[in-house]
């Protein structure tokens, strides 16, 4: 059972990173500071004795649906589904999700400004930009994987799918990623540090 | 622009520009942190544990030490009780259980078949 210390810890090491989670998703700073309140709330309310060690994923989990809630609110998944009846399924696995292939084609995030280190704050951008045409599933499972640093099982425990899903999707992104990057001019390789 | 990064180098990317939250931005998280901990979730370990902590049976010993001598004294009464009542119950069953071996065995003493 956690401490009120240990939640508080917590939340303090994520929220950052959460509201940047939400922004990638749903690009309204209102709207993201709403999805990661409630997400903080839930997980405090609902999963306040677990042990810290189950924060991680359970806060990714509650953070993913309000994100998915917000979007039912403002009935995007309405056109979705009218777009993917126009649709022919390129994949014969069950695990096909319309989210995976419609690009995100909304404008890229603008509320960072170049400092001093022009090149850090371009590469930034360029990530930025990046990671938003990203398919939402795809992005989720990049960000869980590689900045959030949660494993595979972790990660399918967080999006709500399974761990096949997870690897493709994170092949997808990276892929997708590299091809974005490499056109304006940054090469993005697999290997670690 | 010819640089090269690996998903070691986006991450490190992605987390120097948390640091650059507005100063509103980090104050809304930081409130939204605050609420959520007034809402935490604690369970006790047991319901008892909670009737006993809520009626101050337990936890509060520093402050009502004659309450909690008293529900000891109770205790030990109730444990002695439940013991008299076990041994009692026990002896009771042995006798039968000897007796209907004795009848089984043809073996019951003389007494026995006295009125």
């Amino acid at each position: 059972m956690s401490t009120r210390e240990q939640l508080s810890d917590f939340l303090a090491s994520i929220e950052r990173r959460a509201y940047k989670h939400a922004m990638f998703a749903v690009r309204d700073e209102a709207a993201a500071l709403d999805i990661v309140q409630e997400a903080m709330m839930k997980l405090a309310e609902r999963y306040g004795d677990k042990s810290a060690e189950e924060f991680p994923m359970l806060f990714h989990r509650i953070l993913q649906n309000a994100i998915m809630d917000h979007f039912r609110r403002q009935k995007v998944r309405t056109s979705w589904f009218s777009l993917f009846s126009s649709f022919t399924p390129q994949h014969a696995d069950e695990e096909f999700d319309p989210l995976d292939v419609l690009e995100d084609e909304t404008s890229p995030s603008n509320h960072l400004q170049p400092d001093a280190d022009l090149q850090q704050n371009q590469i930034l951008e360029a990530i930025e930009t990046a990671l938003l045409r990203l398919p939402i599933r795809q992005r989720e499972a990049f960000l869980l994987r590689y900045w959030d640093g949660l494993d595979t099982a972790e990660t399918a425990s967080a999006m709500g799918c399974s761990e096949g899903s997870v690897k493709t999707h994170c092949s997808r992104a990276t892929h997708a990623l590299a091809e974005t990057l490499k056109q304006k001019g940054i090469d993005l390789s697999w290997e670690s540090n | 622009m010819g640089i090269k990064l690996n998903l070691d180098d986006i991450k490190r990317v992605l987390d120097r520009s948390t640091g650059d939250l507005d100063t509103a931005t980090a104050d809304r998280l930081l409130a939204a942190r605050r609420t959520a901990l007034q809402h935490q979730q604690t369970k006790s370990p047991s319901f008892a544990l909670a009737w006993l902590s809520e009626h101050g049976i337990i936890g509060h010993a520093h402050a009502h030490p004659q309450k909690m001598l008293n529900w000891g004294l109770a205790m030990l009464l109730a444990l002695m009780l439940i013991g008299g009542v076990s041994y009692c119950q026990s002896t009771s069953e042995r006798d039968h259980t000897e007796i209907d071996i004795a009848i089984l065995t043809d073996d019951l003493p003389v007494h026995m078949y006295v009125d």
